[in-house]
């Protein structure tokens, strides 16, 4: 398929290049531009989409090359160098690949109305879904270091910017927690690497290391080294409390991006590294990867019924679902596992709704505070219909797409951890709980007369939610087109843990 | 070879310098170090011109920096023309030409043209004080050369003190400033005591060995190491001696008041040029004294029991730790990148106290990148100075609107600066990171990681006073110099840009650590 995801990935940056160089004060352009730049990696999705081969957990639209391949010679000892630029999908990354396309495309409408500093910010996040594009398409383990770092730094400075009051404080408590799990990542990586003789190959380390017993001995230390990393960005329990502060500075896009695909990174590094290279370690810490995920539904949950800010709410949600992800990956069955990739997946689309609607609100009336609104149904009824679809879809409603991941996990947990899949179901009391509760308490009730001239979404809003909502329902009914693509690459990996 | 079969004591000199002290013999040597004889020729063409053309008048000097710039620039041009393909002793042993000895003058003289450009924006330096100026900078220049060079006690101590005697006076050139000569004397006063305390060292290693010679010494010890506890503490005091003038914890006092003291051109010429000496000397010293020699140059297996290693890593990691930690609440620019040069050299020492080939090239590359980030950054502070006259953070709030380019060239080098990839500062600690993983030295990584991550709150919070911080009552003192912007961009481009075709670059620092041992 020749250079698919090379253009996927590197088109945003050309565009965050070309927007550079624009003239100042042409914003409507630089708009364009970066519609452009977005519309294309979303029309190679596609083609991924129709090109990807089903039923085969091999790497699909491979890209190699040599980056850096030398032998220094140091006397008469070779030290050999390969890092390499490594590129291909398999049923694990294919879904994000996808996701990361459509959010970035639409996040770029959602971002219209940005009119401070326009050409940064457009050109910023582009560099953002570089770096996102990288990540997952990466198989080469530098080369996944690169990208997983190139993106804090538009993070930081989107969050930084173009945030809410305590934005300085949040951009740089995003950046610290990410960079200690990164650093803590590379020396892992770079043990790995001498564990391999000279190679970053992911997919070759994951048929290698599990053989190799100096690998195994190290395999406790060294996955959890990993783990940290991509544990502070799902985020699980004790490293979570950068993303309530990071999701309430941050403008809308950045919070759609950020739940919707950031947060992803930590559960697909999980099963990317984790899972198929220290196979022993990941039994190991199973138990205790379920019971994290359990914390993360319960308290999550808990703390998002606490919030009176509608945003902070979403934001705690989100850490009450990839709990689900946790838990479902825990469980080592690939019903269950699918689950988790599945619920990745519609979490990634159902919360970049949530967000989205969250934005459409705030923009009107400038604050977020549940408390103060009240009957807006009346007012504003396409409104209230389209958060009531996405609503009922991120608690899990049977028939819309949040269901089936939930379902899977909880299916595919039940033998593996019995008592914790059990605590978990409270979780889904709980978000039914937190979700209801703040559906009545500002759609419903008596109509709040401050709000009478509130005008309800517009159609530029409505376009940039109509696909998620599309998705949502779609795969709601009809799940097979998303399980199909990761089926059998999450039933391999399984069966070569356990 | 001296037959030291048997020890007969410290008064014994029986030994063979085999010192060629013929006039052929020197001359045939004085043909391998064209470009120190370059430089020494632009020193003399300095003071010439200011005698003949410039004596007092005070006005811009753009003749002298002409000169300066194209004699640092032939200089250039001869070390990377006549790269020796192998490793050579000259003048005896007193010196070695080798790959890594010309790596470490490219970096000299590179840090000397930006240098040459940033006295040139900055208005720190009067102009009728610039001819002594550029003098005593290039004179430095070529006593690190030497320096990088030096394979015998006595070369050593005397390229130190050429570096070290120009380095005072370089440090109190603003004259009238008190700030300035707070920090000249300053730096003689702990300057001069740590010459000192490394000669008392030198004369220790000298009446262990009876040779001044680091190669001849190095076979000495290798026959008969009788005091390993006298060595070690000989080597203690060099160390000591050495760690003042590279500024590494415990050894660093002196250095954030004589970096925020000296101009700020000169300020950023020393957190460079004279750091790399001290590396290229540190790292050339203990291999070439102490590697073990009858393992060839394949792999070097250090002589037994010193545990200098561990004393190195010790050293590094206090320099990453308090340097860091002294960084993060400097409000001074000048301050904090002082504090934030600690905390490199600490993560340079990590790579020395993993000294093997992959050590050394972890230095070269480290050296290398820290050239042209740090100076990149200092160049931004130079050029900011002009605009709003003054050096601190809270001053530089709304600048990202003034100078766009300038703050995004400056978010480049402190992005390089925390070590993050794509750029050359990620180069620098990725191989340092992975020779000392591949030593499994997991205590002195562990620190190393916590450190990077110290390194970025205070690095971002000088992003953060410039992107995000409001623009206030702001006094403009000034225009940028006109070529400020073009050069730190064209600086930030290599920053991130060097980075990818990697396998180029790595290939001329690989064959850089090739050094001369003597064998």
């Amino acid at each position: 398929m020749g250079n698919t995801l090379t253009l996927m990935t590197f088109v945003p940056l050309l565009g965050a290049f070309v927007i550079m160089l624009l003239p100042k004060g042409r914003d409507e352009l630089v708009r364009w531009t970066a519609i452009l730049a977005t519309a294309l990696p979303l029309a190679l999705a596609f083609q991924v989409w129709n090109g990807f081969e089903r039923g085969t957990s091999a790497i699909q639209f491979v890209e190699r090359a040599d980056w850096i391949s030398l032998t220094a010679d140091m006397g008469n000892r070779q030290i050999p160098l390969n890092i390499e630029y490594y590129m291909g999908i398999d049923g694990l990354s294919v879904s994000m690949v996808l996701l990361t396309a459509l959010l970035s495309f639409l996040c770029i409408i959602a971002s219209w109305g940005i009119d401070k500093w326009v050409k940064a910010y457009f050109a910023l996040f582009l560099l953002l879904e570089t770096g996102m594009m990288g990540v997952f398409c990466a198989l080469d383990f530098f080369l996944f270091y690169v990208f997983w770092e190139v993106m804090l730094l538009p993070m930081y400075f989107l969050i930084g910017i173009w945030g809410g009051p305590r934005k300085e404080y949040a951009a740089i408590k995003f950046f610290l927690y990410t960079l200690v799990g990164s650093v803590v990542m590379l020396l892992a990586a770079l043990a790995m690497y001498y564990l391999m003789g000279g190679s970053f190959d992911i997919i070759e380390m994951a048929r290698v290391l599990p053989n190799n017993p100096e690998a195994v001995a190290l395999g406790k230390v060294l996955y959890l080294a990993l783990f940290l990393g991509f544990a502070i960005k799902i985020p699980l329990f004790p490293f979570h409390t950068w993303l309530p502060d990071a999701h309430v500075e941050a403008p809308t896009a950045v919070s759609v991006i950020l739940a919707g695909v950031l947060l992803k990174m930590g559960s697909y590094g999980i099963l990317r590294f984790c899972y198929p290279i220290f196979p022993d370690a990941t039994q190991w810490f199973a138990p205790a990867l379920a019971v994290l995920g359990l914390i993360n539904i319960i308290y999550g949950a808990m703390c998002a019924m606490a919030q009176k800010d509608f945003k902070k709410l979403v934001a705690y949600s989100s850490i009450s679902h990839m709990g689900f992800v946790c838990l479902g990956m825990a469980a080592l069955t690939p019903q269950a596992v699918s689950g988790a990739v599945m619920q990745m997946f519609n979490h990634g689309t159902i919360t970049a709704m949530l967000f989205l609607l969250v934005g459409v609100i705030y923009d009107r009336v400038h604050h977020r505070d549940i408390e103060r609104f009240g009957g807006l149904r009346v007012q504003t009824p396409v409104y209230a219909g389209v958060v009531m679809v996405a609503f009922f879809a991120a608690l899990g409603l049977p028939g819309l797409s949040g269901f089936w991941g939930e379902a899977f996990v909880f299916l595919g947990s039940l033998p593996s951890f019995p008592k914790v899949t059990m605590a978990a179901l409270l979780g889904i009391v709980l978000g039914a709980a937190y979700i209801l509760w703040t559906y009545e308490r500002v759609f419903l009730g008596p109509f709040n007369e401050r709000y009478a001239d509130l005008s309800d979404i517009n159609a530029r809003e409505l376009f940039s939610l109509a696909p998620l909502m599309v998705l949502v329902i779609f795969l709601g009914v009809y799940p097979q087109p998303l399980l199909e693509l990761l089926d059998a690459t999450l039933v391999d990996l399984v069966r070569a843990i356990v | 070879m001296p037959p030291w079969s048997t020890w007969s004591g410290p008064s014994s000199r029986n030994h063979d310098l085999s010192f060629e002290t013929s006039t052929a013999a020197t001359l045939e040597s004085l043909g391998h170090v064209v470009p120190e004889l370059i430089v020494t020729v632009t020193i003399l063409a300095v003071i010439l011109i200011d005698l003949l053309f410039l004596r007092g008048r005070g006005k811009r000097q753009g003749p002298l920096e002409i000169v300066v710039v194209l004699g640092i620039g032939a200089a250039l041009i001869a070390t990377w023309a006549g790269t020796p393909s192998g490793p050579r002793a000259v003048f005896g042993t007193m010196l070695a030409v080798d790959p890594f000895s010309a790596f470490f003058d490219t970096i000299f003289l590179l840090a000397t043209l930006l240098f040459v450009c940033a006295t040139m924006m900055s208005d720190e330096i009067a102009h009728a004080d610039r001819p002594e100026y550029y003098t005593l900078a290039v004179g430095s220049v070529l006593g690190m050369m030497l320096m990088a060079a030096a394979t015998d006690l006595v070369s050593i101590f005397i390229s130190v003190e050429f570096v070290s005697l120009a380095s005072y006076a370089m440090a109190g050139f603003a004259r009238g400033d008190r700030l300035s000569s707070e920090a000249s004397l300053k730096y003689v006063l702990y300057g001069s005591v740590s010459s000192a305390v490394m000669l008392f060292g030198m004369s220790y290693l000298y009446g262990l060995t009876g040779t001044t010679s680091l190669v001849a010494g190095n076979q000495v010890l290798y026959a008969s190491n009788p005091y390993p506890l006298a060595l070690f503490f000989a080597l203690v005091l060099v160390i000591a001696g050495l760690g003042f003038k590279i500024a590494c914890v415990p050894f660093h006092f002196w250095a954030p008041d004589v970096y925020e003291g000296a101009p700020t051109p000169v300020t950023a010429f020393f957190t460079v040029a004279p750091k790399a000496a001290g590396f290229a000397l540190l790292a050339r010293m203990l291999v070439t004294l102490l590697s073990n020699p009858t393992t060839g140059g394949d792999f070097w297996t250090f002589l037994g029991q010193l545990d200098w290693p561990l004393l190195i890593a010790i050293l590094a990691a206090g320099s990453m730790t308090f340097g860091n930690l002294g960084a993060l609440r400097q409000t001074n620019m000048k301050r904090l990148l002082a504090y934030s040069s600690i905390a490199h050299v600490g993560f340079v020492l990590m790579a020395v106290a993993a000294l093997s080939p992959e050590g050394l090239h972890a230095i070269n590359v480290y050296m290398a990148a820290y050239l042209v980030m740090n100076l990149g950054a200092f160049l931004v502070v130079i050029a900011l100075r002009r605009r709003i006259g003054s050096v601190d953070i809270r001053d530089y709030g709304g600048l990202a609107s003034d100078a766009p380019m300038l703050v995004v060239a400056m978010v480049v080098f402190l992005y390089s600066l925390t070590g993050l990839p794509p750029s050359l500062g990620f180069m620098g600690k990725y191989y340092v990171f992975a020779e000392v993983i591949r030593q499994e030295i997991w205590w002195l990584a562990a620190i190393g990681a916590v450190n990077s991550v110290i390194a970025l709150y205070y690095y971002f919070r000088v992003a953060k006073a410039m992107v995000f911080g409001a623009l206030g009552e702001r006094r403009w003192v000034g225009a940028l110099p006109e070529f400020a912007t073009s050069l730190t961009v064209a600086l930030a481009a290599v920053t991130l840009v060097l980075g990818v075709p990697w396998s180029g670059f790595e290939k001329v620092t690989t064959y850089s650590a090739t050094l001369f041992l003597g064998r």
